[in-house]
């Protein structure tokens, strides 16, 4: 009887220490996202978080700028970019990555100013105040200089360049203030909430760069199961809310 | 479970054990390092990343002012390379704010917001084209936007690094406390092996103390116990084993004694039997004595008797019978004197008989020689008289009637065993030799008749030779008895 009892003990107490050397994985992730989804991951954050029970701290930024935050900070778990060039630029701090829609550029002219702007080739009337991206911070601006590049104008419209910003909602914050004139944006942010008195024009398909939103998988993560899953989620369910939100998830 | 698994197993639990507290005090250590590494780490940086931020802003500021009042594009440049960084420690300082969890984060990040959209908005204005009034409202604006940031990351600095040290005095006394409760654990675990330590002590020599009373009980001779152990063990098998050996002890015990009790019993038989024996024997020399000392008073008698007679042929059967009745005579005396009663020794009987026989009939010894060549070959009484009985006859015959007229000559007497085992009688002599058409069926003579018969009984095989005197030889089947 004594002999069991103490078995017993001694066998609870093995597992208690061999419990307490077991760690539990937090139930939490760091999602850093470009600016330009904020919309779409807003809510898949909000829904994940709800059917999975677990928090998580999203952060936007342009995507140069995360990718430069997770470089310096090694820590974070998501990184959903719309440009696959910062992805590929991760390298070994990307474990894998899903595709989730398409990120199409256009261009985005005042109202008041529509007249004057018709087309892209307009952007190389000297009285344009065009704003665009900062190149060496989000995807847009980099994206936005190889388009302008791409025109037989390239000269003229880099001219009229008066703003980089250093992300692209700034540039819609600047069009809506009328402080520029037109500016190179992603066409889903047409549907913002405080877009007015704006117009769309698209860029001819010759000069146009589509871009594919990745979700990747940080090699820096914690718990690499729940990214995975979080992950699976955007690249499956989170489809139809970014494309609820203007974003293309077929290529047409 | 043998003592060898039971040990082993003793000895693994207490390793597992002392491992389990070695890895708990291990993980608990590395746990709380961690923990204090990645506090003091995000502490530290989050107050690098908003010292960065705060320096951004007053480069971007410097910049800003220099453009406002110059208008010069470098100036610009300056400006948004300064936009680049101060957005690049919002985003460090938001990520190690994550952990730190800090409810001024999202102030800090409307102020930076509000004051980059500012810089953006200056470095879309051509100052030239400003009035200056206009000039000063902006810079008015950056001051004051970047005086109320400041307002909030100074005390948050100070946080930060009030943060760094109150985590590490916490994680300190944390450290110190896990040490004292897995002390606490240890010194009870320890405790438990001692105890347990002491049990399996008692458990294993409690049986081995029983043994060793009943074994010193065994050896004062107290069989009538057992000795109780229920474990499986080795000692449980040495404890039965014991008692089966205690049991057989006893078995062995009691026959020996029975055993005993019968040698006993039979030694004193046989020692009654040696004295019953002995009293025998005793009886038995005394009947060959008496049985010869009556031969010989009858003998006795018969010479008495002979001094009576004056018929010479009387005498001569008187004589004869005489000599008959002393043959048998020393026969009785040669047995009694024989060591086991049985056997008589043959070449002496010979001789005392045939002196006896020359003295009777006076015959001088120097006249008719005696050749005596007999074996010393043991022979039972039953065929010692006849053939005593039958030498008597034959040397008594040849004294008689072989040597005529003081005529000299030689009687031989031998016998011997032959290779198959048969005793060979030879009696002769060199004397006149049996007369003409002599039978051994026809003789009237007594002497030969009795020889014939004598020879009958002992199963012999009679032979007459009459070459250069007379022979007579009898050959007959020893029949010794076992004594």
């Amino acid at each position: 009887m004594f002999i069991s009892v103490f078995k017993r003990c001694l066998l609870y107490s093995i597992f208690f220490f061999i419990s307490l050397g077991c760690t539990q994985p937090k139930r939490e992730l760091i999602v850093y996202a470009g600016k330009g989804m904020i919309f779409p991951i807003k809510e898949i954050v909000s829904q994940f978080e709800r059917e999975h029970k677990v928090k998580i701290h999203a952060i936007y930024a342009g995507s140069n700028e995360c990718l430069e935050a997770i470089k310096q900070s090694k820590k974070g778990d998501i990184f959903i970019s719309g440009y696959l060039k910062a992805i590929k630029r991760a390298n070994g701090l990307v474990k894998k990555h899903y595709f989730v829609a398409y990120h199409v550029p256009v261009l985005v002219v005042r109202k008041d100013f529509h007249q004057k702007i018709i087309s892209f080739q307009d952007l190389a009337n000297p009285q344009t105040r065009l704003g665009i991206g900062n190149p060496d911070m989000c995807a847009i601006g980099d994206i936005a200089q190889k388009i302008i590049k791409g025109s037989k104008f390239a000269h003229q419209i880099l001219q009229n360049v008066h703003v980089k910003t250093p992300t692209v909602a700034d540039l819609l914050d600047l069009l809506v203030a009328k402080d520029i004139d037109a500016a190179i944006i992603w066409e889903d942010m047409f549907k913002w909430p405080h877009v007015k008195d704006i117009a769309m024009i698209k860029i001819p398909t010759r000069l146009n760069d589509i871009q594919e939103i990745h979700v990747a998988v940080l090699a820096t993560t914690t718990n690499e199961k729940l990214a995975s899953q979080f992950a699976k989620y955007v690249s499956s369910k989170g489809k139809q809310i970014f494309k609820k939100f203007g974003f293309r998830i077929t290529k047409n | 479970m043998k003592i060898r698994e039971k040990l082993i197993s003793a000895f693994l639990v207490v390793v597992l054990l002392v491992l389990s507290i070695e890895f708990a005090n291990f993980t608990i250590q590395k746990r709380l390092s961690n923990q204090f590494k990645k506090t003091v780490e995000n502490e530290l940086l989050g107050t690098i990343a908003i010292a960065g931020l705060k320096a951004s802003m007053y480069h971007a500021m410097f910049y800003a002012d220099n453009y406002l009042n110059s208008g010069n594009e470098e100036n610009k440049k300056g400006i948004e390379q300064e936009i680049k960084e101060i957005e690049k420690y919002k985003v460090l300082h938001e990520v190690y704010h994550i952990y730190h969890k800090s409810s001024l984060l999202g102030l800090i990040n409307k102020k930076v917001t509000n004051f980059v959209n500012l810089l953006v908005q200056i470095t879309l204005i051509s100052p030239q084209r400003l009035s200056t009034k206009k000039i000063q409202s902006l810079e008015q604006k950056l001051h004051k936007s970047l005086s109320e940031l400041s307002h909030i990351i100074e005390p948050m600095v100070e946080e930060h690094f009030f943060n760094a040290f109150k985590m590490e005095k916490e994680i300190k006394r944390e450290i110190l406390e896990s040490h004292k409760i897995l002390w606490e654990i240890g010194s009870g675990i320890l405790s438990l092996i001692l105890l347990w330590g002491i049990g399996i002590s008692y458990y294993i020599s409690k049986p081995l103390v029983k043994l060793t009373k009943a074994v010193e009980r065994i050896g004062k001779g107290n069989l009538d116990m057992e000795v109780e152990v229920s474990s499986e063990d080795e000692i449980g098998q040495l404890a039965r084993a014991f008692n089966a050996m205690v049991r057989n002890l006893k078995k062995i015990t009691v026959s020996r004694n029975t055993f005993a009790k019968e040698v006993k019993e039979r030694i004193n038989t046989e020692q009654k039997l040696k004295a019953s024996l002995r009293e025998k024997e005793v009886l038995l020399k005394e009947i060959h004595h008496r049985v010869k000392n009556n031969m010989q008073v009858i003998s006795s008698l018969f010479n008495l008797q002979t001094r009576y007679l004056k018929d010479e042929n009387a005498i001569q059967v008187l004589k004869e019978c005489q000599n008959r009745i002393r043959s048998m005579a020393l026969i009785h005396e040669s047995l009694y004197r024989s060591p086991n009663l049985i056997d008589i020794r043959f070449s002496e009987y010979v001789k005392q008989l045939a002196n006896n026989l020359y003295a009777s009939y006076k015959v001088n010894p120097e006249r008719v020689k005696l050749f005596l060549d007999v074996e010393d070959i043991p022979l039972d009484i039953e065929t010692a008289i006849p053939c005593g009985l039958i030498i008597n006859e034959l040397i008594s015959n040849a004294l008689k009637h072989a040597f005529p007229e003081n005529k000299e000559g030689q009687i031989r007497v031998s016998m011997h065993l032959n290779p198959k085992g048969e005793v060979e009688l030879q009696i002769s002599d060199t004397g006149v030799g049996l007369p003409d058409g002599f039978s051994l069926e026809n003789t009237e003579s007594l002497g030969l008749k009795l020889v014939k018969l004598l020879s009958e009984q002992i199963r012999g095989k009679l032979e007459i030779t009459k070459n250069q005197g007379t022979g007579f030889k009898i050959k007959f089947k020893k029949e010794h008895k076992e004594p």
